[in-house]
């Protein structure tokens, strides 16, 4: 691969650059809320709140917390679900990648999960929900010849988390993919096939072998913001989860949400706990991800694959069937996984043009546009400021990463500043932004636009940054070399050439901002004082009434902002392909 | 290669604790004024400024500010009501209500115990709908603004001793009445021939459909009535004035509850879902209702299947009915926070949701169908007309249906029975 090459001399000099500016006020950025929060955890956890009458540090928080009912059950649900759909997740990731990237199935698929890349996951959860469940639309698909006036008892969502483990993969499969891709974008992956196909190696071959560990390496990252998202995801859990035994972060937004105020102390050590099991199962991850591709490479280099063109004859005929049949399987469940997560979309679109919709009819009885007029005539101001904000955020994103990366020249490994970047998606939300603001308002400011902006950062930088960190640092530095010998000064090689040719991971690593902008409640809630109303907010309003049409048009507002700047992003022109070894 | 990512990784960690000190330091301020938390903050403050003033200048006052007024937002009903009383409010008085919807009240309680945390007076809410539990929260964090219901020109027509005290705590005129609301139960005729108009018929019901019956999870608010009616039906009828006032100790509890955690352990094996996943609220079961996963549910609107037949929400085969014993009844009230910003606007703008034309609007089954607080029978012809005009639909309850409610427990009952059943039931 490329080496890496400081532009500059190692010495630190204290003079302030405004490179060094830039840096450290990134960091400030990020650090100050994210040590703001923690403090505003610290304290309660050691009993202190002298509002609410705790002045002296105690362990009162850590009783109350271990004494909760069904703690155990939490812990265990958070690890099924998180750990499971994580894996579910890279699961499918790696199917795509051998049996699908880069043939004309892949690229219709991709096509197909845009708009679940897109979408909300509480949309997708409530979308999969009216899918699968019992008076779901399947289960009266599959008893429409019986007259059945009522709908059948089986465990959807089950006590067990697998429904949520499942629907978490279900709408992370497509963000891991999206990251593969742009990895993949960035690897001479024609050359190394063509390569190989030389040396007599089939395709299949190749990608399992070749391209994969390379592919993994670089979503490395991505995949460990799948894993904390997983672990400490709130909506999506009490929608398919159970109730009564709850996942630790729906525990935690529980105690937060009691009206006895006190509920709060348990709740700040809930809260570090959670932080110290997402931080603990990351580790594992890395350490056992990091293990699998040595074996990998072990076996790879122990068992040299049967070359295509030295055999001929029944053995090597049956090996290739059987491999075009694994290929096949895959195919088919990515096929599964694509149509789900989009019927899922089609009933919410179909739910919000519903005036009655009731089981057992196959499709809505009364049609009616009124939910859309409702909610149109109640959410204009929530669209306006979403799109806004979103845009505004996913701007500031993008420049601050590649301000940063310029200055930094990362390699996509764990350093200090990116574990610094990282804390945001580690810390449940809820607890953290509660401290966030209690800092926050002590600073003097007042809630509104400027914290929500500063909080929907703390969560779009560090995504921004994971979809770029790999384009950049895989990007071939000799064109820059080459464009600073002929003359042009470092910022003019930068944005005529760099930026340039990267254009296509920049607008996606922008769309992923927005959506990820779109999509956020607590920060917006919180930090908002409620003055910022988005489609978000109003959604999950609305989602607690009574009301499924009004739910699902919210659900279609939320979803199609993102979809439409995905499409974009798409039409964007992928620059040229770098390639080092030209044939 | 990069060689100076190590003195980088200092220096990051040597940021956060610096900030970190710093933080201690900012926040170390306000929480050195606090305010004792005890039950009874906010009595004996000093007079409010506005207190003083004529309702006249209140009025010239308020013109012109903006108020954030948080309130529910997960009813369509509710929210294009407020959109159009918000529309009045700014013709007739030149104020400018902003409706913040909220999921949950709690969280706007949070966000007042932050700001108040943070020693801040210049709140950001105006304005709460708000009763019960987090009432009490409120009140007891002294954040909770008053007397002021009796300056209101419209608090003349409430009805005698309505308001007085919220489950059991005395109000001290710091929230206004806004509505009234009686516990209603709600059936599909086309799944069940009869009602079942008790606890203990409910229970019947669910042996003959197993997994065709359930109740919101407590402490949700629904969930945990559910629990305070199943509890005042279940004891003997003598024991009920012992709910009135707080338990004198854990035995007491233990042996006047006993019914309750007998009927719930002889339920739940029945209830939909084996009981792993319960609604989330009255909300959410009207949801599982509709799709007939469950047969029956509950609301606080008396007017909700009214309403919600007309609206296409509910299948028409669904009916209202009541328990024999009569149900639990309270009030949902507005309140003004302490640290208000805008207290004048917040005044004329609840003077206004308690008018007879806003009240009447409101009690509407076509629109909201939520009961008003006001003494209809005392009111000026003129004012009463619009109630005579009300509409019956299909699906409305009658106020003779309805009965005298029953009245809330005292609180300790409420804290005392969410605890026992997450002890019981969540392991």
């Amino acid at each position: 691969m490329t080496g890496r090459r400081r532009t500059e001399s190692g010495a630190v000099s204290l003079s302030l650059t405004p490179a060094r500016v830039l840096r450290w006020g990134v960091l400030l950025l990020l650090l100050g809320p994210t040590a703001l929060g923690l403090a505003g955890l610290v304290a309660p956890a050691f009993g202190l709140w002298p509002t609410l009458g705790f002045e002296h540090v105690s362990d009162v928080a850590w009783q109350r917390w271990w004494a909760l009912p069904g703690l155990a059950d939490g812990f265990r649900l958070t690890l099924i679900s998180g750990v499971g759909g994580t894996l579910l997740a890279i699961l499918l990731t790696l199917g795509w990648l051998t049996a699908a990237a880069g043939t004309a199935f892949g690229e219709r698929l991709e096509r197909l999960l845009a708009p679940v890349l897109a979408m909300p996951h509480l949309a997708l959860a409530l979308g999969l929900l009216w899918l699968a469940a019992p008076s779901g639309v399947l289960m009266r698909l599959l008893l429409a010849p019986f007259e059945v006036l009522v709908p059948p008892q089986f465990p959807l969502p089950d006590a067990h988390g697998i429904t949520l483990a499942i629907g978490l993969a279900l709408k992370e499969a497509p963000f891991l993919m999206l990251m593969a891709q742009t990895a993949l974008s960035r690897l001479p992956v024609r050359a190394q096939l063509q390569a190989g196909q030389a040396l007599g190696y089939s395709i299949p071959q190749l990608r399992w072998r070749i391209l994969m560990p390379q592919v993994i390496r670089a979503i490395a990252l991505p995949i460990g913001a799948v894993l904390a998202y997983s672990l400490a995801v709130v909506d999506v859990a009490q929608v398919l989860g159970p109730t009564r035994t709850p996942t630790l972060a729906v525990r935690l937004v529980e105690l937060w949400r009691d009206s006895d105020p006190t509920a709060r102390l348990p709740a700040s050590v809930g809260a570090l706990v959670l932080a110290l099991l997402v931080i603990v199962m990351m580790a594992l991850g890395a350490a056992l991800g990091r293990q699998l591709l040595r074996w990998h490479r072990d076996w790879t280099l122990d068992n040299p694959p049967a070359r295509a063109c030295e055999v001929s004859g029944p053995a090597s005929v049956a090996r290739g069937a059987k491999s075009e049949s694994i290929s096949r399987i895959i195919r088919i469940m990515l096929g599964i996984v694509t149509v789900t997560s989009l019927l899922a979309f089609a009933v919410i679109a179909l739910q919000s043009l519903a005036r009655s919709w009731f089981f057992p009819s196959l499709l809505p009885t009364r049609w009616g546009l009124e939910s859309w007029q409702q909610a149109l005539a109640g959410l204009g101001d929530a669209f306006t400021n979403s799109l806004w904000l979103a845009v505004l955020v996913a701007t500031l994103s993008v420049i601050l990463s590649v301000a940063v990366f310029e200055r930094e020249r990362e390699s996509g490994r764990l350093r200090g500043f990116v574990v610094c970047l990282y804390l945001p998606l580690l810390l449940p939300q809820a607890s953290f932004l509660f401290g966030f603001q209690v800092g926050w308002l002590s600073l003097g400011a007042s809630p509104g636009w400027p914290g929500v902006v500063i909080g929907h950062l703390l969560f779009t930088l560090p995504y921004a940054w994971l979809t770029l960190a790999g384009p950049w640092a895989r990007f071939d530095v000799r064109l820059e070399q080459a464009a600073r010998l002929l003359g042009s000064s470092r910022l003019e090689a930068l944005i005529g050439i760099r930026l340039r040719l990267m254009l296509r991971p920049l607008a996606i690593s922008w769309a992923v901002a927005f959506a990820v902008s779109i999509a956020q409640y607590v920060p917006t809630v919180v930090l908002g004082g409620g003055r910022v109303p988005t489609l978000t907010t109003e959604t999950l309003a609305l989602a607690t009434g009574a009301d499924p049409r009004l739910t699902a048009v919210a659900a279609c507002l939320q979803a199609c902002l993102p979809l439409l700047i995905f499409l974009l992003a798409r039409w964007v022109p992928a620059g040229r392909a770098v390639v080092p070894t030209r044939g | 290669m990069k060689t100076d990512h190590l003195p980088s990784r200092r220096r990051a960690l040597a940021l956060m604790g610096g900030s970190l000190l710093v933080i201690a330091g900012v926040s170390a301020s306000p929480w050195a004024t606090s305010i004792a938390y005890a039950a009874d903050a906010g009595k004996g403050k000093a007079v409010p400024e506005l207190a003083a003033l004529e309702w006249k200048a209140i009025t010239e006052k308020a013109r012109g500010q903006r108020i954030d007024f948080h309130a529910w937002g997960g009813s369509e009903a509710t929210n294009s009501y407020l959109r159009d009383q918000a529309r009045i409010a700014a013709q007739r008085h030149g104020i400018e209500v902003r409706h913040v919807k909220i999921a949950d009240t709690a969280e706007s309680v949070s966000t007042l115990l932050a700001e108040k945390a943070a020693g801040r007076s210049d709140g950001s809410i105006d304005a709460i709908w708000i009763n019960g539990e987090n009432f009490r929260a409120l009140k007891q964090a002294g954040l909770a603004w008053g007397p002021f219901v009796s300056r209101l020109p419209n608090s003349e027509y409430l009805l005698k001793g309505i308001g007085s005290r919220d489950f059991g705590l005395a109000t001290d005129g710091m929230e206004a009445p806004w509505g009234r609301a009686q516990l209603i139960f709600m059936y599909d005729t086309a799944l069940l021939k009869a009602p079942p108009r008790s606890m203990s018929a409910l229970l019947e019901v669910a042996r003959e459909n197993p997994g065709r019956v359930t109740y919101p999870q407590p402490p949700s608010f629904h969930g945990t009535t559910f629990l305070k009616q199943a509890l005042i039906e279940l004891i003997p009828v003598e024991q009920r004035n012992v709910l009135a006032t707080s338990f004198v100790d854990d035995t007491q509890f233990a042996r006047i509850t006993a019914p309750l955690w007998r009927y719930l352990d002889a339920l739940h094996p029945l209830m939909w879902a084996q009981g792993e996943r319960q609604p989330a609220g009255a909300e959410e079961q009207m949801k599982l209702l509709a799709q007939r996963s469950v047969w029956i549910a509950l609301s606080f609107v008396s007017q909700e299947v009214a309403n919600g037949r007309k609206e296409g929400r509910l299948p028409p085969t669904i009916e209202p009915y009541i328990h024999d014993g009569g149900t639990l009844g309270n009030v949902h009230y507005l309140a003004i926070p302490a640290t208000a910003q805008h207290k004048a606007a917040a005044l004329v703008w609840i003077n206004q949701l308690m008018s007879a034309p806003a009240q009447a609007a409101k009690a509407d089954p076509s629109r909201w169908g939520d009961e008003t607080v006001l003494d209809v029978a005392r009111l000026p012809d003129e004012k009463r007309q619009a109630f005579d005009e009300l509409p019956s639909l299909a699906g409305s309850m009658s106020p003779e249906a309805l009965g005298t409610p029953l009245s809330e427990p005292h609180p300790s009952w409420t804290d005392a029975l969410e605890a026992e059943w997450a002890r019981r039931y969540r392991n």
